[in-house]
Order: C-alpha cells, then structure tokens, then sequence
C-alpha cells in the first residue's frame, strides 16, 4: 500500500473554502522531492503526514495553536483537518484494515484515515485542543486501533541540525530513541531478559572484581575497601537496622532505557567531519526503516536532507533511496543539485499553495520530453522549481543582459523571486511543458500559475543580408510564406500535410537546401515534382517579402510556446536578433561600442579606432535597418563573442543606468524585453516611488 | 497454524473450571478442533464454557506469536456477548479488542459493512441510530405525516412498515411504486433513512447490499483479518444473515466453527423461515453429555426433540426426579401452579442437593399472555426501561418539551432530544448547565421541599430557555411563546413520581408455600439453567384447528417419536419449545396437560406411567 493522496484543511498555510481542501498533494507510490521557494509548504506537508500517521521514533505529535489556519483577517480557525487516502493495498493489508476498508471507484481496496483537531473552549475547564485520528468511510469511521495504527507510522528523519549531539549519550539521545522502537528492542510477552541486558549486567559484574582486586603491595586493600572507609566516615553508624551505604562499581544501570541512552554512534576510532557523522546519522534514523516488512505503508519522511551534505553526497544518498524498491519516500529539499538528479516525474512542485506532482499524466510533457529533460536539466536549470517567475532564453547574451535592463527598469529580478534560465537552444517547448498541466489533472485541478516569459528570437535575416550574400545572379530564396501558396503547395499534393506546415515559414537560400531539409524527414521527390516545389517555393527576395516571413514567423513561435492561461508568454526579437534589434534601438551607440570592445583584444590602437571610425561613417545618415545591419555584422561574423559583447555591454548600461532608464523604457525595438520582465514581475502601471 | 495442546487445555481448565473439574471428553475434541466444523451441543453441554476456554487460549497463543489476525466470535444477544467478555477478564484476560472481535452478529454486520454501504448509498456523515422498535415507530409515525397519501386518516401502517425491506440493488430500493401505501411507507422509511435513523432490520439489508458489491474483495480479505470465526447460538441465525456470513468466511482459511444446538431454533417459529443452520453429518463434532440434568429427564428429551435425539446423555452424577405430568381439568387450571409448588417443597424435603440449589424455579409457557390463564395478575417483565436516575429522567423530560417546542414551532433541524443534547453541548454548553442548574432547584423546591414555584424562579426558567431556543434557532423568541412550555416542564415535575419507575407494577414472580415461582415464556428463558421447571401448556392452532400444543406431542413426551406427525412445521416448532423447556431443569421437571384434549386418556396415562412420568391429577 501507499500514500495516494493527502487533503489538507486549515492547517498552516493552507485554508479551506466551502470544505473544500486548502491542498490535495498526490504522490508518487515510490519516491517523491517536494521542491518549491521558500515557505511554499514544504515543511507543512511534512508534518502534516508526521501528525496523522505518527512516527516510528514516536516522536511528540501535538497539534499547537498556530498549527491553525490564520483567515483573511488574521483570525485563528477552529478546526483542522487532515486526511490520507491510501492504495493498492495487498490483500493481506486490506484483511489487517478490514475494519476500516473502504473501496474506491473501481472497486479497489482504499484506506482512508483522517485526523480531525478543534479547539475546544469550555467555559469551565478552558481551552484545549482535541484530536482524533479516525479512519473509514466520512461519517462511519472510528479509532485506527493498535496494529493497523502501527502499521501506518512512518520512519521520519529530522532536518539535520547538530548529528554529533544527537548521537551522543545522554537523557535526550536520539539514538536511544531510535533504538527502543527497533524490531530488536521490543520486548515480547516472553518475561526474558534482553540480550543487551545480560551483557551489561556480566560486565557490570567484571568490573566490580577488578575493583575488589587487591593491591599488589598491600593484599588487604582494594579500590572498594579505601572507598568504603571513607563513606564509613562519612556516614552515621547505622543503628537500628539502618541501611548502610556501599560504593558499587558499574558501567551502566541494568535496565534496557538506560542501557541505551548510554550508548553513542561514532565512525571507528579516526576523527570524523560532520558531513560523514550526518551520513552515520541518517543511516541510524533509516534503522527503523523496515526494507522487509511486507505489511503498510512503509513511508519515509526526510527534511532537508541536503544540510550538512556536500552535493556528492547528496546525490549518492538520493540514488540509494531511489533504488529501495520497497517502499514511498517523500522528501523536501531546497538543493537544486538534488531537483536536477531525480527524475521529473518525481517532483512534486510546491506553488501558490498547490501542488503540482510532476508525473507524465499530470503534465503535457510526453515520454521524450522527460528522456530529454533528464538529461538537460542541470542544478542552474533546476533553478526553475524554486522560482516565483521564470525567464527562459536561449542564449548566453540574454542571460547576461536581462537582469541590468531588469534592474534598469526597477524590476530586479532577485528581489522578484524571478529565475533566469539558459537554454542554451531552442528546446523552449520541452521546458515550457513542465508548466502545462494534462487535461485529467484540469478536469480536478488549477493550472500551474507560474509565470513564464520565453525570450527567443525571430531569427529571419534581414533583407541586407541577403543582398551581400545570395549569389547575384539568383537573388531568390526558397520559403513559403503566404497563405494561397501554402494552399497551392497542399493541393500538389507531393508533401505530407505536417511536412507542408513545417515548410511554412522556413527560409531556404538554395534550392539544394530544400532537398537536403526533406531528406531529413525520409523524403526525396521525383525530380518534376522538385521542379514543382521549387518554383511555387522560389521568392524574389525584398523587403516586403522579409516582413512577411518575420511576421508568419513570430505567430508560428508565439503559438507554439503559449498556453491558454496566460501564465506562458513568448516574447520574440521581431526582426532579428536580441542584438539586432539593440542595433535597432536608441542605445545602438552603447552595442556598437560593446562590439567593438569585444571584437579586439586591444580595441584603442590607432588601426583598430579606424575600423569603428568607418562604421560609423557607413551608417552616418543611414537609419533603421541599414544601420543596424553594419552594427551587428561583426557578429554575424562571428568576429566578436555575443557572449563578451553582452558582458561588455552590461556593465556599460548599468554605469549610466539613471540617462538610458527612459530610452529604454519608451524603445519600440526593446518593448519586448520590457514586456518579458513585467509578465514575470509586475505591470508598469504601479508606481513605486 | 496455532495448536491447542493438552497443557493449554489443563491450563484453561484451572481458571475457567470450578476446583476439581476438567472437561469431558466431548468437550476436548471440541477444544482442540482445529478445522472448521458444526459443533451440535446439547442442552447443558457447557457450549459456551468450551467456546471461552477456546478464545482464551487462542487470544494467549495469538499474542505470543507475530501473526496480525485476530478472534471473531459472533453471538446474538449482548447479554451473550457481556457473558464472554466478563468470563474472559475473570481469568486475567485482558479486555478484548482490534485485532479481535467480540460482538452481535448485529455490530458485526454493522462495524465491517452497514455503515459503509450507508455512506455510499447516501453520501452524508450523518450518526447512525438503531432505535428500538417502539421509539422508531414514533418516528415513522411523525414523519409519514408528511407522505401519506391523501385519503389517508387511520394511524400509521406500522405494522406493514415492519414488513418492508429494502433491497437497494434494485431500483427505488426494491419499494413498489404502484402502490400508494407501500409508496409512502417507503418514502418515510428512507427519509429516516437520509436522517440517520435505522431499523435494526435495515442494517441486515445495507449489508446485504455491500457484500454484493464488494463479496470478492472482501471474501479475499476477511481470511487476513481473522484466523478464528466462531458462532454462538448458530440456530438462532436468519436465513440472510447465515448467507452472508458464509459468502465472506472462506473455511479453508478461516478456522470457522459453528457452535450451537439446531432443535432449539426459536426465532423461526414464528415467521415461517426454515431453519438456517443444519449441521453436516462430515463437519460435526457433537457435545451429546450433557452437565445439567440426569437420565429420567435425558430420557424424555430424547424423542421430544424434532429428530429422534437418542445419543443424549444424561449426567450420571445428578439424580433427576421423575418427571411430573400434572393433569387439570377446566376447574382446576388455577390450581396448577400451586400443586407445582406442593411438589417443590416436598422434593425438598427429601433430597438435600435439591434443597440447596441456588438455581431458580420457573413455570414457562410458550408464550407471554397464556401465562394468564394459569396466574391472573402476572404481567410481562418490560426490561426495554432501564434504571435511570430520577433527576435524569426529569431532565430528560424537559429537553422532550423543548424539541417538541422545536419541531412545532420552528424550522430547526434537531428533531430529538439526542440531537439536542448535541447541539447543545457543541454550541451552548454553559446555558446546558445553566438550564441543569435551575432543573435541580425545581426539584428541590417540588419534590423535596413540596413548595410552589415562586415568579423569580419562573422567570429565570423561561428566560433559559429561550435562550436555548434561540441559540438552537438562531432566531429571536418571543418570551411568551414559552410559556406554555414552561408551565408543561414545572407541573410535569411536579407530578413525577420519584420512588416508582414504571407506572405499572410488573408481577411475574409469585410465592406459594414458601415456593418462589419465576413465571415467564420459553424464549425467556433460552440458556437458562432451573432446579425445577414447570411447562404450561398453551392453546395454538394445528391444521387451522384450535389444539393445544403439549397435547399435539404427547406421544413424543411418552418415548414415541411420530414421523408422520413430526412433518408437519407446527409440530417442528412445538417440539422445538418443549424441547428447549424440558432442557432446563437439573431435578424436577412437570407438564401441565388438560385433560379434556387428550384423547384416549387412560390408554395414554398408562404409557405415561410407564414411561417414567408421574402422574398427577387435580
């Protein structure tokens, strides 16, 4: 059996409306990271399920004043709920719960346990709180008793705080703690003593012989004959049957509790860092966690997991959990190194108090995307689950320069909670699907209202580029960009319909270009239908022609990526580039600059100021594209690093952050950027001076 | 798989055996049967000592082993179930619970399935309440107010309410919408139903549903819940009920035993069902010793049982007088139970064992009014009122006419003083006790002191109580509108009688010559052990003719069994009830026949005599 679902009803963080759950939270029957910002519920969760079920360790399950749900106006509620629905319960656990069993829809054994708290104000003995922890059918259950509640404890491991005290000896030891509630330690109906006892008691025994030994000068003195002389004096005769006092020697009280709290947990006799005492601690916790028990639930709870470990560690740890092929683990971390380890379907999202579980039939993601994402989704990508915004962009320069104009414009996008992610590609819609709930969860639940700006560019080149470079007799490119010659091309009916959407709005310089982008799709046509398609497909190349393809470009793009919430934006470069439409806008002086700083290792020798005097003189007079193609062709080039021309251009803006805000602000060419930041910030309209 | 060993058994019979005592050997191959099996005991066999000597060392077994399962054990009667658990902790067993059941076949049904099913079936959280008969009649007579038919002006058709089940497989829960009456009926019973309030028949019916829809998955489970699924009093299990039980208890995983004894079948007599249980000849164990009576009444039972019975043993350690046949004519038929008494003392006289028995003497008749014609003002025990402290049932009294007030004069949704008390304790504890407080000074100045109620005391009366009112309504109430309620509540307790607690004196004892006679009926007393019994004989209908029933069977009280006659149900079912008051006593059993119905009178008084039975006529 597993925990399938947790419902959470006025408990923290999470309210109730109309009784209806704050937070339902399904699990995975395995292995869950509960991942999300910081005071997204995580710990909630946690302890939600440690207080319903309760802990192996028995660790103190109280529910506490403030455990309560505060409402809109600051007021505590008063009443709480909590409820568990376990499933896939074996035959054997549905026969130990058959008191309580339920069935769900398709009639499989279900468990339901629920935890119920209220405040109970008497006006004659005061105000308490009351729970009970029942489990059936709403309104025909009653009390888990005995085995069936044991059964359901979880194993719990404590965020990490101090390993080396916990592990010590002493009335608070954990290790005790963990001890007395392992299989080995629970003392059956037999009257035996405990091993461990016996031991003890033998050595406790041994010890007071050597210290009745006598000394080998004097055979009349021991340890305990000097002592006792001293406590003789020390003391009154006894004298009407007093009891006397004597000294005893002993390395531990026979009983098992003190026994136990005696004992301490180290890594042999070598000094130990605390990274691995916290390994020794975590596998002493992981102790009552039970690989063979066949019955219940078998869940292990772990917070924080990552304090204290260095990520190797933490990834080492994570793999073996992964790999215990019995029973469910959930864990909470704030470690990106961990998010990006496990598997996404492992993921339960934590967001504007829901839960998103990242499973493959809870996201639009399909099969290859979580292939994909496995193996693109690092610890700085991973930077996206515990975010309150996200901007994904495809480049290093976007990454760069982003957060100045954000800061720029006073939406700094730290303080906004807002991560930036390089994609390094265009794989924008692998990534953007980690927002997009599947219709089965819609049909249940709310969309993941996470804000997304994707920043990409347009990427058609402009009509200047094709001047210089197309080869002059032919001046023509191949593409399909008008609405009758797609119609046209369909009813030549030589290209599958996909093929023929794929081709639309894609520029191709050659006619070869056109064969070698079919063949990629198996496709090789007869050479009269080439002949056909090449003609319906050739464009003389101008300016109307560019325009038109940016425009079917840009639509083809933003459709792609968006969602219908509004949650996801595209945000496109119109024209070109990120850096082509900087060349485009009023701070074009401020790129030129960056380029040409980062073009040469020495930019101010005397031949070097040539080169940027004569584009400047180039584009003197020139406005528009025809500027901006001169700007941006060291670029093209490759003459000069769009990731040194960012950095450059980076600090330059940010040192004149106060002349360029407005310019900025006001540019049509850089309106998309601005848009990008506001969609995951805040709007323009407020003011925050 | 757990073994009962001889040790276990000379361990249980330390503790659970009076000094000296062990168990016979019938009874130990019940003990140590460890597969499932009918066991057929026999009146006095110690069925249900054997039955907790079991559990108790399966309960010490299960403990020190690691298994999860548990001990059913199913009886009818709470009376039954107290038994048991009450024997239990007497010998130092711990009080009975999760992962074992002890209980009614009626909270079993209840505990796994009825109340679940209702949840399906209803979807609310609402508490369920299986009230008596006479309390729900109340309430169906209420509520079928608001759902009989037009033409409608006669009390409520109780009776044919009794006779409805539910069948919710079907659709309307198998209620025939056709006809209006039963249309009705049906319509009450589920909206006390979506209330939350049962019969104790539904609860059968809810579960019946619940095991169609779940039987394999719960035939599955139930093999992991219970190692041991034991039966009392099996032959007193219905028809359904007995179906249900099989369809869940798979017998080759589930040690499951049926104990009981199938010729004392009562509950069908009357219904006509036939009879549920009937042992098979390859899983039985039988207890055929019986403890309680010796050879002389052995004998009669032995053909007055609705199958020839002739393995019954008597206990050869008590000496059972020869059995009574007190014969009465038309004039002397109030003279029977004196003549019984005569014969009591004077057996005591004689023999000291019967004199010093503790046990009770009874006179029993099939049924509760026939008692009459032999003792004028006996009047039936009614044990359905319990003892309740006077100041309770005052208080009581009072949240009865503050529902009322509420079911009349507002639209609140507590309809019973349990809801109520609920509420109140919920919403409005401090007025709850404030409204106690000025109870206990009505009692005092009433009851006590014989005082009148001065205005102050009145006032704050009336104010309490609409301020519980209001807070039930949550509307304001007009102080006037209580008045009458207030005026109700002090005069009733002023005329509560604080010393009696029924109106009615019940007479069902009687003592003549020194003799105390318990007079009661033979499903009274079911399992009971007598010193000296005493069976009355009744009139009931044989083939649509008037007949008396002892009378009917007198061949079989005379050591012939008649085949011909015994195929007929009405004879079944008498010889069923003599058998079961013939069972009771240890010494001295008496008949009491009149003579005008038997026919060839001298003929049959000689083979009486010779059969053993003393004849006497009055």
């Amino acid at each position: 059996m597993f925990l399938k679902q947790l419902k959470i009803y006025n408990f923290r963080k999470f309210g109730s409306q109309n009784n209806e759950p704050g937070l339902i939270v399904n699990f995975h029957k395995n292995f869950n990271l509960l991942v999300g910002e910081n005071d997204s519920g995580k710990t909630a969760i946690i302890d939600a399920i440690k207080l319903i079920l309760g802990t192996s360790s028995q660790d103190n399950n109280k529910i506490k004043e403030n455990d309560f749900y505060l409402d809109e106006s600051g007021k505590s509620v008063e009443n709480l709920k909590i409820e568990c629905e376990f499933s896939d319960l074996s035959e054997e656990e549905a026969g130990v719960f058959l008191d309580w069993l339920t069935f769900d829809e398709d009639k499989d054994y279900q468990l339901l346990v629920r935890l119920e708290a209220k405040k109970i104000r008497d006006p004659f003995t005061g105000e308490r709180i009351d729970k009970v922890i029942k489990a059936g059918p709403a309104g025909g259950d009653s009390r888990l008793e005995g085995t069936a509640q044991s059964l359901l404890r979880t194993t719990y491991l404590k965020p990490l705080r101090d390993a080396e005290n916990e592990l010590k000896p002493g009335f608070k030891s954990r290790l005790a703690q963990i001890l007395k509630n392992h299989e080995a330690f629970k003392l059956g109906a037999s009257e035996e003593e405990h091993k461990l006892v016996e031991i003890v008691k033998k050595a406790n025994q041994e010890i007071e012989e050597f210290f009745d030994q006598p000394f080998i000068d004097n055979p009349n003195r021991t340890i305990k004959t000097d002592l006792q002389n001293y406590l003789n004096d020390f003391f009154f005769i006894p004298t009407s049957g007093e009891k006397s006092y004597y000294a005893d020697f002993k390395v531990a009280q026979t009983k098992l509790n003190d026994i136990l709290r005696k004992l301490s947990l180290t890594l042999d006799d070598t000094p130990t860092g605390l990274g691995s005492l916290n390994l020794l601690f975590i596998a002493a916790e992981l102790l009552l966690y039970d690989e063979e028990k066949k019955l219940g639930a078998r869940l292990t709870l772990i917070e924080e997991i990552e304090a204290h470990l260095h990520p190797q560690a933490q990834l080492r740890l994570i793999k073996h959990l992964q790999n215990t092929s019995n029973g469910q683990f959930i864990l909470s971390t704030h470690s990106t190194t961990l998010t990006s380890s496990i598997r996404l379907e492992h993921l339960i999202l934590l967001h504007n108090s829901n839960a998103y579980p990242m499973g493959e039939e809870y996201t639009k993601l399909d099969s290859s995307d979580y292939k994909f994402l496995e193996r693109f989704l690092d610890s700085t990508k991973a930077n996206l689950f515990f975010a309150r915004g996200v901007i994904f962009v495809e480049g290093d320069a976007e990454n760069l320069l982003l957060p100045v104009i954000a800061e720029i414009i006073d939406r700094p996008l730290h303080k906004y909670g807002v991560s930036i992610v390089n994609i390094g590609n265009t794989a924008f819609k692998r990534y953007a699907n980690i927002y997009k709930r599947s219709d089965v969860w819609l049909e249940n639940f709310s969309p993941l209202e996470m804000a997304v700006s994707i920043i990409t560019d347009v990427d058609v080149r402009p009509v200047q580029y094709y001047k210089e470079n197309v080869i002059k007799s032919q001046r023509c490119i191949y593409t399909l960009c008008e609405e009758n010659a797609k119609e046209e091309l369909e009813k030549l009916n030589i290209l599958p319909p996909d093929i023929v959407a794929k081709i639309y709005g894609t520029i191709f310089k050659t006619k070869t270009k056109v064969t070698e982008y079919l063949s990629e799709y198996d496709i090789s046509l007869s050479s009269e239908d080439n002949e056909a398609l090449c003609q319906l497909l050739e464009k003389e190349i101008d300016q109307n022609a560019i325009d038109v393809l940016r425009k079917l470009k840009k639509e083809k793009i933003i459709n792609e990526f968006n969602d219908e919430y509004g949650n996801i934006k595209t945000f496109v470069a119109p024209n070109w580039t990120l850096e082509y439409e900087i060349a485009l806008s009023q701070i074009r002086q401020e790129i030129l600059h960056a380029i040409h700083k980062a073009r040469f290792i020495n930019p101010n020798s005397e031949a070097n100021e040539k080169k940027l005097e004569e584009i400047k003189k180039d584009i003197d007079g020139k406005s528009g594209e025809d500027a901006a193609y001169p700007i941006y062709k060291p670029l093209l080039k490759k003459n000069a690093s769009k990731a040194e021309t960012a950095q450059i251009l980076a600090s330059d803006l940010l040192e004149m952050k106060n002349e360029v805000k407005n310019t900025i602000l006001k540019d049509p060419h850089l309106k998309y950027l601005i848009d990008a930041i506001y969609h995951v910030t805040e709007q323009e309209s407020i003011d925050h001076d | 798989m757990i073994e009962i060993t001889k040790e276990d058994i000379r361990m249980v019979e330390r503790l659970l055996l009076p000094i000296d005592c062990i168990f016979n050997g019938e009874q130990r191959s019940v003990l140590l049967a460890n597969e499932s099996a009918d066991i057929e005991a026999c009146p006095g066999s110690g069925k249900t000592t054997v039955l907790i000597a079991k559990v108790a060392i399966l309960l010490k077994k299960l403990e020190q082993s690691s298994s999860e399962k548990g001990i059913c054990v199913i009886t009818h009667t709470n009376v039954a179930v107290d038994e048991i658990n009450e024997k239990l902790q007497q010998i130092g067993m711990p009080i009975v619970k999760y992962p074992h059941f002890i209980g009614t076949i009626q909270e079993f049904f209840n505990h796994f399935f009825s109340n679940k099913a209702y949840r399906k079936l209803f979807n609310n959280e609402k508490h369920l309440m299986f009230l008596e008969n006479e309390e729900y009649e109340n309430h169906f007579g209420r509520t079928f107010k608001r759902f009989k038919p037009n033409w409608w002006n006669t009390p409520p058709p109780i009776r044919r309410m009794w006779g409805i089940h539910f069948d919710f497989e079907k659709r309307n829960f198998g209620i025939d919408t056709v006809n209006e009456t039963e249309f009705s009926i049906g319509k009450t019973l589920i909206t006390l139903m979506r209330q939350g309030v049962l019969r104790h028949i539904d609860t059968l019916s809810l579960a019946e549903w619940y095991l169609s829809e779940y039987e394999k998955e719960i035939y599955n489970a139930l093999s992991h819940r219970f190692s041991h699924f034991f039966m009392d009093e099996t032959q007193d299990t219905s028809q359904l009920q007995f179906k249900l039980v099989n369809k869940i208890v798979d017998k080759n995983n589930i040690v499951f035993q049926k104990y009981g004894d199938p010729y004392q079948a009562l509950y069908n007599i009357y219904n006509g069902e036939a009879d549920s249980w009937i042992p098979r000849d390859e899983e039985k164990i039988e207890i055929a010793q019986s403890n309680r009576f010796g050879e002389s009444i052995a004998n009669i039972l032995r053909t007055t049982c609705k199958e020839r019975y002739d393995h019954l043993k008597g206990n050869k350690s008590i000496k059972s007088f020869k059995p009574y046949l007190i014969i009465y004519d038309s004039n002397s038929k109030r003279q029977v139970l004196e003549k019984f008494a005569e014969i009591v003392k004077e057996k005591e006289d004689d023999n000291n064992d019967f004199k010093e028995s503790k046990k009770d003497v009874y006179a029993v008749c099939q049924h509760h009014l026939e008692v009459n014609e032999y003792f004028q003002s006996y009047t039936k025990e009614n044990n359905d009122k319990k003892n309740i402290p006077f100041i309770q049932k005052c208080f009581e009294m009072m949240q009865t006419i503050i529902t009322k007030f509420l079911r009349d004069s507002t639209n609140s949704d507590i309809r019973t003083s349990k809801e109520l008390e609920n509420f109140l304790n919920e919403h409005g504890k401090e007025e709850l006790l404030q409204l106690r407080t000025i109870l206990s000074k009505l009692i005092k100045i009433l009851q006590l002191e014989k005082n009148k109620v001065n205005n102050s005391l009145k006032d704050e009366l009336t104010s309490k109580m609409v301020d519980v009112l209001e807070i039930c309504t949550d509307k304001e109430i007009d102080i006037s509108s209580v008045k009458a309620s207030v005026d109700q509540t002090i005069s009733k307790i002023k005329n509560m009688d604080r010393n009696e607690q029924k109106s009615t004196p019940i007479t069902n004892k009687t003592n003549i010559h020194g003799v105390k006679i318990n007079l009661g009926s033979i499903h009274g007393v079911k399992g009971e052990t007598h010193k000296a019994t005493l069976i009355l004989e009744s009139n009931r209908m044989f083939r649509e003719e008037p007949a008396k029933d002892l009378t009917n069977v007198f061949s079989f009280l005379v050591g012939e069994y008649d085949d011909y006659l015994a195929s007929f149900q009405e004879i079944q079912n008498i010889l069923k009830l003599a058998y079961v008051g013939i069972s009771r006593p240890t010494h001295l059993l008496a008949v009491a026949l009149d003579k005008s119905n038997l026919e060839n009178y001298d003929e049959n008084i000689n083979k009486a005599i010779h059969f053993g039975w003393e004849v006497v006529k009055i």
